[in-house]
């Protein structure tokens, strides 16, 4: 990737650079986007989205399929150029500081049938702090990675296969190749997918642990999985509506889903729904699916609507 | 069966056999390296579009009086870097633009040789193979392309591992992805050209493939596939090279169907173990 540093100047500049980098860790939020619009094949992604989360913070986005929440996320590890606005990893562009981004992308982007040991799998989140054409290990690299899949509870899987791991056991090793590295922030996108309830209780536990030493971002349609550890949920449909608050209110999600929907509550450790008597007063749901609790357990919110990538 | 035994003993005593033995060793250690990578980034269609492109540079040898080899080269070196160019412009038509430059390849070799004067020699050892045929320089050619092929994925090979696992990850990790898959698509070429002097234009995809696919089955490390698979090829193109000099058959030919008998033998018995 080409560092954005050019100029004649180059001595000042660094030095101007390292100096200026050194007073925005302290000062600059972990992640700033201004005014972020993507536009792909004719069509509006993301809509003069503005966002700011400091460091320490736990960041819920929530939004329908196509809402552009994964590509919120690559913008931000600098995987795609915003069409306009900027994206800012504490005060510097993404080229510059991802590598204080730990990212676990989406679970069907990957081959599992790679032939590949957990081990090496979870090392290869090492790259980006080795230098040289080789990109060797070290063997503090090989520590941070045996911490790592310890942290994560597969450690007794490092030398397996990982097409013969279980799903969940899959999931674990992805996201101990996004902390492996030592991330200020670690983002997460729809992290839930192919986790079944069982491992949905360990999946928290995991987040909660990993909030205590970093910030963590996530995104996700799934409202169920959002733990009360958030502190703050946005909505993402194109646009942003942010309330800065751990509360999902029934305007955040009209603005977002674009129709009334039911919002059902459930159980009171993972709440962050209203009690289903304040959501009364909505609006008639138009063509809305109950969810049904029973299956698994948590808070759901299902949108019947068409068209506006409402879950299916 | 004595007979045939001596026949293949005194067979050692021609330089032409030796060298044939020695091509089909260098090629298929190429192969098990780049086989692995193809077979494992699901690279299949685009290695055919190199491939058949290369015809367009044995045409063009033929066309301006060089070495058709020579012309191969260039054609598949020329149309890994167009691929590796497109992969990001084109996107979900990138199978379509394969098709193109892989017919388009072929239609310039045929034109080219219909256009060059008088009698085209060997064309038919270019899209079919003759290892039989292979001359000593050539031997010494195919062994600094494959002594390249192992030195960039020694030298690469953390990078290789981490972008054809997961290239936008990889991206993340400050590896620049793009120019790492364009060095594999410029090595798949060098190995390309290698194996027209095996098997042929037209069967390079299945030396490429079967060897890897084979050994894909039976191990779960990408550096244990490479070594599996060299194994395998070079079964393959050794048992081929006897069978078709002691059969008087085509060798190419003969080296693919067998690869092609071991990989359906391969997956019969794994089919049946699981059970």
């Amino acid at each position: 990737m080409p560092q954005e540093k050019t100029g004649t100047e180059y001595d000042d500049a660094a030095a101007r650079d390292s100096r200026q980098s050194r007073e925005n860790m302290t000062s600059a939020p972990a992640i700033e986007i201004k005014y972020l619009s993507v536009y792909r094949e004719g069509q509006t992604v993301l809509d003069k989205v503005s966002l700011r989360i400091e460091e320490g913070q736990s960041y819920a986005i929530i939004g329908p399929n196509g809402g552009g929440k994964t590509t919120l996320l690559k913008s931000i590890l600098g995987l795609i150029k915003p069409d306009s606005g900027c994206v800012k990893i504490y005060g510097e562009s993404p080229a510059v500081n991802r590598y204080l981004l730990g990212y676990v992308p989406q679970f069907h982007t990957f081959d599992f049938s790679y032939p590949i040991s957990v081990r090496d799998m979870v090392l290869t989140g090492r790259l980006g702090h080795i230098k040289g054409i080789r990109r060797r290990y070290s063997d503090e690299d090989r520590r941070c990675a045996e911490e790592a899949m310890k942290t994560l509870g597969i450690l007794h899987l490092a030398d397996r296969t990982l097409s013969d791991l279980s799903g969940g056991e899959q999931q674990r090793a992805i996201i101990a190749r996004a902390i492996v590295g030592n991330p200020k922030v670690l983002l997460l996108d729809e992290p839930t997918v192919y986790v079944d309830s069982p491992t949905e209780e360990k999946f928290h536990d995991i987040l909660v642990e990993l909030h205590k030493k970093m910030t963590v971002i996530m995104v996700t349609h799934d409202i169920g999985v959002i733990s009360s550890g958030v502190d703050v949920i946005a909505c993402l449909n194109v646009k942003m509506f942010t309330h800065y608050s751990a509360e999902i209110t029934s305007d955040m999600i009209l603005n977002t889903y674009k129709c009334p929907v039911d919002l059902i509550a459930h159980g009171l450790a993972h709440r962050v729904l209203h009690d289903h008597s304040a959501l009364e007063s909505s609006p008639e749901p138009v063509d809305t699916e109950i969810s049904d609790r029973a299956a698994d357990g948590t808070d759901k919110i299902r949108c019947g609507c068409t068209g506006h990538g409402g879950r299916q | 069966m004595i007979d045939v035994a001596s026949e293949l003993i005194s067979a050692f005593g021609y330089e032409f056999f030796r060298n044939a033995l020695l091509a089909g060793i260098l090629a298929s250690t190429a192969c098990g390296i780049i086989g692995s990578f193809v077979v494992i980034k699901r690279m299949v269609s685009l290695t055919g579009g190199i491939s058949h492109a290369a015809f367009g540079g044995v045409g063009l040898g033929y066309f301006l009086g060089f070495s058709p080899i020579l012309g191969a080269t260039l054609f598949c070196v020329a149309t890994a870097a167009l691929i590796a160019k497109l992969r990001h412009i084109a996107h979900q038509h990138l199978d379509t633009l394969v098709g193109a430059i892989w017919a388009a390849g072929m239609a310039i070799g045929i034109l080219l040789v219909y256009l060059t004067p008088g009698f085209a020699p060997d064309l038919y050892g270019y899209l079919f193979g003759n290892i039989l045929l292979v001359p000593s320089g050539e031997i010494f050619f195919m062994g600094a392309l494959l002594a390249a092929i192992i030195a960039v994925t020694a030298i690469f090979y953390n990078q290789l591992l981490a972008v054809t696992f997961d290239e936008e990850y990889a991206s993340v990790m400050n590896i620049a992805s793009e120019k790492i898959i364009a060095l594999l698509l410029i090595m798949t070429a060098v190995t390309i050209v290698m194996l027209i002097q095996v098997v042929g234009i037209i069967l390079t995809i299945a030396l490429l493939t079967l060897p890897a696919a084979i050994a894909r089955e039976f191990t779960g490390r990408l550096d244990r596939m490479f070594y599996l698979s060299t194994i395998l090829g070079i079964t393959f193109t050794t048992c081929g090279i006897f069978l078709s000099y002691t059969l008087d058959v085509p060798s190419g030919a003969t080296i693919i169907l067998i690869g092609a008998a071991a990989y359906i033998i391969a997956l019969c018995a794994k089919t049946f173990c699981r059970r």
